[in-house]
């Protein structure tokens, strides 16, 4: 048993129910009454001062029923309805997971509060950590848990008229809101809205302020060019200074977790590329990463090669977009069209390497797609030659551009302790000055065998995050130029069928292959019961997967844990006190994607 | 009563109880093949081999009975080793059939290669080849060269259906079953072959390439076609019932289901009362059951008269009554039903209807002493109303005949038929596969009818339309009559 | 080996700060663009559609066909595996029974286009290589919800003869 659990069991004898590592991540259960003194010791004493994400399980489909009497296995995604509900696990449905992160050596802490179906209340953590604000939201707007003492307890992906909490398990996935006229569309009835447990006075988002009859709030948004994602944010102004500010997500939320409950593992993949679809290699790593972390099983070293290989590109291609988004929407428009001339080969390179430029569905759990094709190292070089010319000429343009400057620096400043707290990744924290980079604090597949630098800035302003994004698509360049030499020969794929598809001449000519393929295809790997986080280091930041299984070959849970997301908590203070000129550069510094944000 | 030790668990169990059948009950899963519960046991096929202390070599857990002080191995290195090898053995000659048999996604042999074998083929040689797709009988095919050899068939026509219409013929790798020459497997309960082949040698030429088994879901419920009430599961894909299947129901079925009643769904898919009509002109629910309530209470003067169907559900039936009582206290039920027919002695009863158990017990409830059908016939010049629930009557034309002569005729019920061309008011009705209540069968054992396709359009069960009449009449009912127990 | 490195900013120097400099620096760059592009047009990207088409990779995911047997049959044997590896549920299969030792084979198979994201699991799913993606040719668009639906013969015109060995008799 690691430290972690051993001094926080010593702790708080009373409040820990159970302590254990699974899969390698330490796992306290505890009373809810608990959950804030653990959670204040855990950032104070034990240095786990980075706040990952809180989401929830709906525990009532693991109930133990009885079986059919043949086994005719039951594929989710032909039935839309719900399950029926069988019964209730020891009292408590739901489990509420929160994930906390010591930077210094990559450590992680999950914590989970149990509550039952009728009282799933649970005391609120924003008071430790600011940054799980719009998690615990979240969680309350998909399950129904309601967070005592939140400051702002309101729907966060859904609409507010929305009725019921979707990621329940009696939610169909095709359930039928009350908002919704459609003549021919017609969904599955939905259950009725639980009663709250505890009543909550509504927020007042952004109330009209008596004393200052001159302050506007205006909308910025959706309908807005610059409102990318697609994000609403409310200002209220002072002529042209921003006194407040709200941020409002959820435009694209498509229920991807939701729809990761309709298939097999391997099925969620092409989901996980419209996640952050700017840079979907990752999410695809990232995602097969989770799950074969929870099965055991550790890919070939040519996959992940390949798959880091894969990342760097696709971090380069965020970058190139982020960046010159940014300039674009100050009005320098010529460094973003070369930005997307440069993107444009990677994106060749992408499918010539996966067949398609953005839903790229490579990665399987245990392996990839296919193989790297024939002559890839050549198009690479040709991409690459591409992208450092025009990253030089964009530099040419930009970075000691007076006028670039003056945009840039010193506006959207966040500083290294907010951004911690509020539970920054990736290039906005390290823009911040803190170091913190899952490829270098906590190596997965082959990042430990390249060498690169982990560029940060000083000021965590607008200019940080320009410069360090710039330096990252040079240092992601120079991780491939590295791996175009480095890559062993060797298999692709681990050599089980009970995980990965056997090869087609074995599919086609014996009856031994043609079973695997079918066993896989129509139930899917199974994973052992259990749970499971990975995270892997997008274009935003850390992205991390928690996944759940059932035993099955069919997902139980899927949760994606969004970069942007918690970052975006921290875009009021970035803007509140300047301009709304400077509301543009901010936006985009932050590079939020509405599919990772939304999902 | 020996205790024995299995994979260091224990358990007492009778004497004469198999080591398989123990294991079962601790939960521990024993692979097999040619065992099956419900039939004598064969020991062929070699998969439940188990290692003990009461012998060198592995033992047939499905044979060898439990003895005090068993201590039985399940999952040693050699019982791994042995079971790999017998599936290799099985596949040696297995065609690669998966694409096209109806078996893929509930194949044993499938299942069972994936959990303990999973390895590539050692077999570089030709597979002997066999007749393929040959029709044994009305209802079945046959692959010879997916045949195990389990003789699970053999013994199901043997014991369960007291016809013992098939054999093995040939030896060793050429063996195979068949039907003696000029005959056919043509006996009742000929599908429960295919129920309990563990692989697609025997498939049903009624689910035949019809879907797969995979995209289903399967519905727990109860047959309708006679008293017994068979434990059925309803397997449906895009709200159609694509077969039904015997399920396990040690009461009153066992594992076993008539041919007649698996079939009786397709009964349901044509002629169905597709909307609401008065008069002939079809038109939407609400306004009928509007228009009842307001013709009701007159025609109630006269007299009401009400025939049951024995196919109803208890939930229809209280809410039936109840509402009409509300508005006629004085009317007069009666129970209607299908003509008896044919019983065997394995589960067919000579009572074609699944309920009149159930329906008496609620009448009797009620303080409803029902009148024959021949009474009724015989008032109907003279009633204000008469209400028919079911289409399925043994005396149909005559009920016509009375429905004909009454001013507010009323018929609620599944199937077109001589009853909704001869009523003024027709109402659609759920199917058996789309009502959910409560049927008691001949034996007295209570059991849930479940929903497994969602009705179309105006169909409703008499419950909700009797509800809604009870509404309309200003008598809402009590509580909604919903069933919320469960079958086994 | 990972170092973490201080990204350098720009210093705010009379060079930077009077901005001609810069500017001269950058109307270089951009006319470099200008003149290449006016004079040699090797850095003009653009491409004259549809005189001139983008080449696509051998792998990109196109339109599906089906593919036939040597006797010019519909090799698919409607097994379901793509309609059930599909994560959109965008195909539609019904079975008929053939009288030869294929058994089986699809009176109707429909690819639902607007559903369709061409991932191309359906291709990975099927055991009989009856179904591909590398026509090459792109998703057109349609004018109703109906032309979207490619039935059998849709797909089978862009199909070929596949020389997959299949059956368990290895020569």
């Amino acid at each position: 048993m690691g430290d972690t659990l051993v001094r926080v069991q010593d702790r708080f004898p009373e409040h820990v129910i159970e302590a254990a590592t699974s899969h390698g991540d330490d796992t306290v259960v505890l009373h809810r009454a608990g959950l804030v003194p653990v959670l204040t010791f855990l950032r104070d004493d034990l240095g786990f001062t980075l706040p990952l994400d809180v989401t929830a399980v709906d525990l009532i489909g693991m109930a133990p029923g009885k079986p059919e009497s043949r086994t005719a296995p039951l594929h989710p995604m032909f039935h839309t309805q719900s399950l029926p509900l069988l019964g209730v696990v020891e009292g408590h449905r739901f489990e509420v997971v929160y994930h906390l992160r010591r930077m210094a050596d990559g450590a992680l802490v999950r914590l989970k509060v149990l509550v039952p179906a009728d009282d799933c209340v649970v005391p609120t953590s924003t008071g430790v950590f600011k940054g799980l604000a719009w998690f615990e939201r979240e969680v309350f707007d998909m399950f129904g848990v309601r967070f005592q003492g939140h400051p702002d307890l309101r729907r966060i992906l859904n609409y507010p008229e929305f009725v019921g909490h979707p990621l329940r398990k009696d939610y169909p996935r095709r359930g039928h809101q009350p908002l919704l006229d459609m003549p021919g569309i017609q969904g599955d009835p939905i259950p009725a809205a639980p009663a709250p447990v505890v009543e909550t006075a509504p927020v007042a988002v952004l109330p009209k302020d008596d004393a200052h009859p001159e302050y506007s709030t205006i909308n910025m948004g959706p309908s807005h060019p610059a409102m990318h994602g697609t994000v609403r944010i409310k200002l209220k102004l002072d002529g042209e200074v921003v006194k407040d500010a709200d941020i409002e997500i959820g435009f694209l939320h498509r229920g991807f977790e939701k729809m990761c409950e309709a298939g097999t593992w391997n099925q969620v993949v092409p989901y996980t590329d419209r996640l952050n679809y700017v840079s979907p290699l990752i999410n695809n790593v990232g995602y097969v990463g989770t799950v074969e972390k929870l099965l055991g099983i550790e890919v070939p070293i040519r996959c992940q090669y390949i798959r880091v290989f894969c990342s760097e590109i696709a971090r380069v291609a965020d970058h190139l977009t982020a960046v010159g988004a940014q300039a674009l929407e100050i009005g320098a428009y010529t460094p973003f069209l070369w930005a997307m001339q440069a993107r444009e080969e990677l994106y060749f390179l992408m499918e010539f390497i996966t067949g398609a430029r953005v839903t790229t569905c490579y990665t399987r759990v245990g392996g990839l797609r296919y193989d790297l094709p024939e002559g890839w190292q050549d198009r690479y070089v040709a991409a690459e030659k591409v992208v450092e010319a025009r990253m030089v000429d964009m530099e040419a343009l930009l970075t000691r551009n007076r006028i670039f400057i003056d945009r840039m620096a010193d506006v959207g400043v966040m500083g290294p302790i907010d951004a911690v707290a509020y539970g920054f990744t990736g290039p906005c924290l390290r823009a911040s000055g803190v170091d913190y980079d899952v490829r270098k604090n906590l190596p997965y597949l082959v990042y430990d065998r390249l060498d690169f630098d982990v560029p940060i800035g000083t000021k965590g302003d607008n200019l940080d995050r320009y410069l360090v994004r710039m330096e990252e698509i040079r240092q992601s360049l120079r991780m491939c130029r590295q791996i175009l030499t480095d890559i062993p020969d060797g298999p692709v794929n681990v050599d089980d069928w009970r995980v990965v598809l056997p090869p087609k001449d074995a599919v086609y000519n014996t009856i031994e292959g043609m079973i695997a393929h079918f066993e896989l295809i129509m139930k899917g790997t199974p994973v052992p019961k259990g749970d499971a986080y990975f995270a892997v280091e997008g274009g935003n930041g850390e992205v991390g997967f928690y996944v759940v299984s059932d035993g099955s070959g069919f997902p139980y849970r899927v949760h994606c844990r969004p970069p942007c997301f918690a970052i975006m908590q921290g875009l009021k203070d970035m803007i509140v006190g300047g301009m709304l000129a400077d509301v543009i550069p901010t936006f985009d510094g932050i590079n939020m994607i509405g599919g990772e944000i939304d999902r | 009563m020996p205790t024995l030790t299995i994979d260091g668990r224990e358990i007492t169990v009778e004497p004469g109880t198999r080591i398989i059948e123990a294991a079962d009950r601790l939960g521990i899963d024993i692979p097999r093949f040619c065992y099956h519960p419900g039939l004598p046991v064969a020991g062929n096929c070699r998969m439940c081999l188990v290692d003990t202390n009461r012998s060198p070599k592995p033992v047939a857990s499905c044979w060898d009975p439990c003895q005090e002080g068993h201590v039985v191995t399940t999952n040693s290195p050699r019982i791994l080793e042995a079971r790999r090898s017998v599936l290799e053995y099985i596949l040696l000659n297995h065609p690669v059939d998966c694409p096209i048999c109806d078996q893929a996604g509930e194949c044993e042999l499938q299942d069972l290669y994936f959990a303990h074998d999973h390895q590539a083929s050692r077999h570089p040689f030709h597979k002997h080849h066999k007749d393929k797709a040959r029709v044994l009988g009305p209802q079945i095919v046959y692959d010879a060269e997916r045949c195990i050899n389990c003789t699970r068939c053999i013994r199901v026509c043997e014991e369960v259906a007291k016809a013992p219409q098939l054999v093995q013929v040939q030896r060793g790798e050429r063996a195979y079953i068949d039907v003696f020459p000029g005959t056919q497997l043509d006996h009742p309960y000929s599908m429960c072959t295919a129920d309990v082949c563990p692989v697609g040698a025997l498939t049903t030429r009624d689910f035949r390439f019809k879907c797969r088994a995979w995209l289903t879901h399967g519905i727990q419920t109860v047959c309708g076609e006679c008293s017994r009430g068979c434990g059925i599961r309803a397997d449906v894909y895009r709200n159609e019932v694509q077969r039904l299947v015997p399920r396990h129901n040690p009461d009153v079925n066992q594992y076993w289901a008539c041919d007649h009643g698996r079939l009786a769904y397709h009964r349901f898919e044509t002629g169905r009362v597709a909307a609401v009509r008065i008069g002939g002109a079809t038109t939407d629910y609400a306004k009928g059951v509007r228009e009842v309530a307001e013709a009701l209470p007159g025609a109630a003067l006269r007299g009401v008269a009400v025939v049951l169907t024995p196919w109803m559900t208890d939930e229809d039936a209280w809410a039936v009554v109840t509402a009409i009582r509300s508005v006629a206290p004085g009317a007069t039920f009666a129970v209607g039903g299908a003509a008896p027919g044919a019983a065997d002695e394995v589960l067919v009863l000579a009572d074609k209807n699944p309920n009149r158990n159930g329906l008496a017990r609620v009448l009797a409830d009620l303080a409803v002493t029902p009148v024959a059908l021949d009474e009724i016939v015989a008032q109907a010049p003279a009633l204000g109303a008469l209400i028919v629930f079911g289409a399925e009557h043994a005396k149909a034309e005559a009920l016509a005949g009375a429905l004909a002569r009454v001013p507010l005729s009323i018929v609620l019920a599944a199937l077109e038929g001589p009853l909704t061309a001869a009523a003024r008011f027709v109402f659609p009705s759920t199917s058996p596969y789309e009502t959910d209540g409560t049927w008691v069968n001949e034996q007295g054992v209570v059991q849930r009818v479940r929903r497994a396709v969602q009705p179309a359009g105006d169909v409703r069960d008499f419950a909700v339309w009797a509800s809604d009449l009870a509404d309309r009449l200003g008598q809402p009912l009590p509580a909604p009559a919903r069933a919320s127990g469960g079958n086994p | 080996m990972v170092k973490v490195k201080v990204v350098e900013r720009p210093p705010a120097d009379l060079v930077v700060q009077s901005w001609l400099p810069e500017l001269w620096k950058g109307m270089k760059v951009t006319g470099r663009h200008f003149f290449v592009n006016l004079l040699t047009q090797k850095g003009i990207v653009t491409s004259q559609y549809p005189e001139v088409k983008r080449v696509y990779p051998p792998r990109t995911r196109g339109k599906h066909r089906l593919m036939r047997r040597e006797d010019g049959s519909v090799r698919c044997v409607a097994c379901f595996m793509c309609s059930t590896a599909c994560p959109a549920d965008c195909i539609r299969i019904v079975a008929g029974q053939r009288d030869d030792e294929n058994e089986k084979f699809p009176v109707v198979f429909e690819v639902d286009f607007i559903k369709c994201v061409f991932c191309g699991m359906c291709e990975e799913a099927c055991p009989c290589d009856a179904i591909r993606l590398d026509s090459g040719v792109h998703r057109a668009p349609a004018y109703t919800r109906k032309d979207e639906l490619n039935g059998k013969e849709d797909l089978l015109s862009l199909g070929s003869l596949s020389v997959a060995r299949q059956g368990g008799d290895l020569k």
